[in-house]
């Protein structure tokens, strides 16, 4: 199977993780290789298989009651930038 | 005190007051101090062990005592522990406090379990080996008799917890298994674990990895010592949608050695390659068992051979989404760049190391625009032909024996550039996350090389107290050394 340098660098984009040059070619051989491996299952016969039945058990719903309230200092206290109880970013807006 | 003992004796001890937790959590730090070369603790929590120890004594000298109390346990650092960095083995997350505790950590908490801190494990649950952690490999305290100063690996990823139990550092450990995660570092230290079915134990709190698959479980010196953890680690949680609404069975007050009138399988397609030693400690496993009155059954298994690249569809498809939170914003590293894009890009290019950069790629990959029916559809409908493989073998059988690893630890330094070669080391294990049943390794023999093998048992939803007993009675028969690398 042949992955392109292009392939990686659209997937590395959509993922969200920069990649230099060089890692993106070891990706390339890398992720060829896996999915040579993982192609095998194009061998399989999947026609009588059915993803819409019902499942055997369903999630269960928690009431949509509120349970923590005024929580702005543990939900921020992690994080690397904060001003004014909120979390800092880069400019996005012209 | 000698920490060559098990979890079941300490409970023993401290209820006959033979000796106190203080004493006995003072023992595992002086022996988890001096093990500090097996890397096995991210994060050491000595002091407030020693602090919730005092307090077990008291409870304990008043006859108030919690059913685990003054019990020395760590947990993997996939749950997050209130106050006390949780890094999911990841430089992204280094520094990160959780404000909250997992469901899991803090039903062992409730029960009197004391940790003893966070332990080593593959990033973000990636790994087979413990060798893709961001703060260095653990190192597996046996060593195969041809090389007495050889390193080897404990398996992943959950390779701190193993490591931990088998060194005699503490007596039981919270993890977690997707693949394998359990049971291969299991077999490979020479202690039990166990993967118990799907949903049993709540995943809230837990950093997931693949959210379908994802199960936490406790590993231990012997089956009694695990049948304990379990039994209050797992439990029903709202905050989970996935947690099973089950009674939890008194495992330990149940568990007795079974085997007589029990139908075994032995699946043909889990011989094939299966090398001299493997196909030897089987035949030890079947031979046992027929002498203890079961019988075997030898089933077919057809889809086996489909289940890891199943599993490095399904598992990476997940991750991609689940990891997507990672971008240095409201926790964890950041790296800055000239735009939000940049920043995200540079923190996610350093915070992560280079497996999980690969699932995260071959998820998206899978996932994206015009490969998601060819890939991930394609591989949730064998998900389903590999369930199915499990429903109709457990029509004619109560249990499953497999092996549980393909050999024992290999070489910490042995070099590998292949990503495939390591995936294989689950693939007697992948199997049982894909249709989410629970599976048990117990350590039973060593190698030549005088290393552990453990044997795998595979139940239907819900069997664990059946695993436990069979898993029993396979103990007993084996008489593993349990203490040989303390």
């Amino acid at each position: 199977m042949t992955i392109s340098l292009e392939d990686v660098a659209k997937i590395s984009k959509l993922s969200n993780v920069r990649l230099d040059d060089s890692e993106k070619k070891l990706m390339q051989t890398q992720l060829a290789g896996i999915f040579n491996w993982i192609n095998q299952l194009a061998e399989i016969d999947i026609s009588n298989v059915n993803l819409n039945d019902l499942p055997k058990s369903q999630m269960h719903e928690r009431d949509d009651v509120t349970t923590s309230f005024n929580q702005v200092k543990e939900v921020t206290q992690n994080a690397p930038q904060v001003a004014h109880d909120m979390f800092a970013v880069p400019k996005v807006v012209e | 005190m000698d920490t060559k003992i098990t979890l079941t004796k300490a409970l023993d001890m401290l209820k006959k007051k033979e000796c106190s937790s203080t004493e006995l959590v003072q023992s595992f730090i002086n022996h988890a101090t001096a093990k500090r070369h097996l890397n096995c603790f991210i994060t050491e929590t000595f002091e407030n062990a020693l602090s919730e120890a005092a307090e077990a004594d008291k409870r304990i000298a008043s006859g108030s005592s919690l059913p685990l109390d003054g019990v020395p346990i760590a947990n993997k650092d996939l749950y997050c522990t209130k106050g006390v960095q949780t890094t999911a083995g990841s430089r992204i997350l280094k520094n990160f406090i959780p404000p909250y505790e997992s469901t899991v950590s803090g039903n062992l908490k409730k029960a009197g379990a004391i940790s003893l801190g966070k332990l080593n494990m593959d990033e973000f649950a990636m790994g087979s080996a413990n060798l893709n952690s961001a703060y260095g490999p653990v190192i597996n305290p046996w060593r195969p008799t041809s090389d007495s100063k050889k390193d080897l690996v404990p398996g992943g990823s959950s390779g701190g917890s193993a490591a931990s139990v088998a060194a005699g550092l503490c007596l039981g450990a919270s993890a977690s298994d997707t693949g394998g995660s359990i049971r291969q570092p299991a077999a490979f230290c020479g202690v039990t674990g166990i993967k118990p079915t799907y949903g049993l134990c709540s995943r809230w709190g837990m950093v997931a990895f693949a959210s379908s698959l994802d199960q936490a479980g406790p590993m231990a010196h012997t089956v009694s010592d695990c049948a304990y953890l379990l039994q209050y680690m797992a439990g029903y949680d709202e905050k989970d949608a996935t947690s099973l609404n089950v009674k939890i069975p008194d495992y330990a007050a149940n568990l007795k050695p079974e085997a007589k009138g029990l139908r075994v399988g032995v699946p043909k397609e889990y011989l094939q390659g299966l090398n001299e030693e493997g196909q030897a400690l089987l035949q030890k496993g079947i031979d046992w068992l027929r002498a203890a009155g079961a019988e075997i059954v030898d089933i077919s298994l057809k889809m086996t051979s489909a289940a890891l690249p199943t599993y490095y569809i399904i598992a990476p498809a997940e991750a991609s989404a689940n990891l997507a939170r990672y971008d240095g914003i409201r926790y964890g590293a950041r790296v800055d760049g000239a735009t939000l894009d940049e920043l995200y890009q540079n923190t996610r290019h350093d915070g992560f190391g280079a497996e999980v950069k690969r699932r995260i790629m071959i998820g998206t990959y899978v996932l994206s625009a015009g490969y998601y029916d060819a890939y991930y559809t394609r591989a949730q409908k064998v998900k389903k032909l590999i369930s199915h493989d499990f429903d109709n073998a457990f029509e004619k059988v109560d249990v499953i024996l497999t092996p549980t690893t393909p050999g024992a630890a290999f070489g910490l330094h042995d070099k590998n550039d292949d990503p495939v070669a390591m995936y294989l080391n689950d693939i007697y294990t992948v199997t049982v996350n894909l249709a989410g049943l629970p599976g048990i390794s117990v350590p039973v023999g060593l190698s030549g090389e005088g290393l552990p093998l453990g044997i795998q048992l595979i139940g239907p939803k819900l069997s664990e107290q059946r695993l436990f007993n069979v898993g029993l009675m396979l103990e007993q028969a084996a008489q593993f050394p349990h203490f040989n690398a303390v």
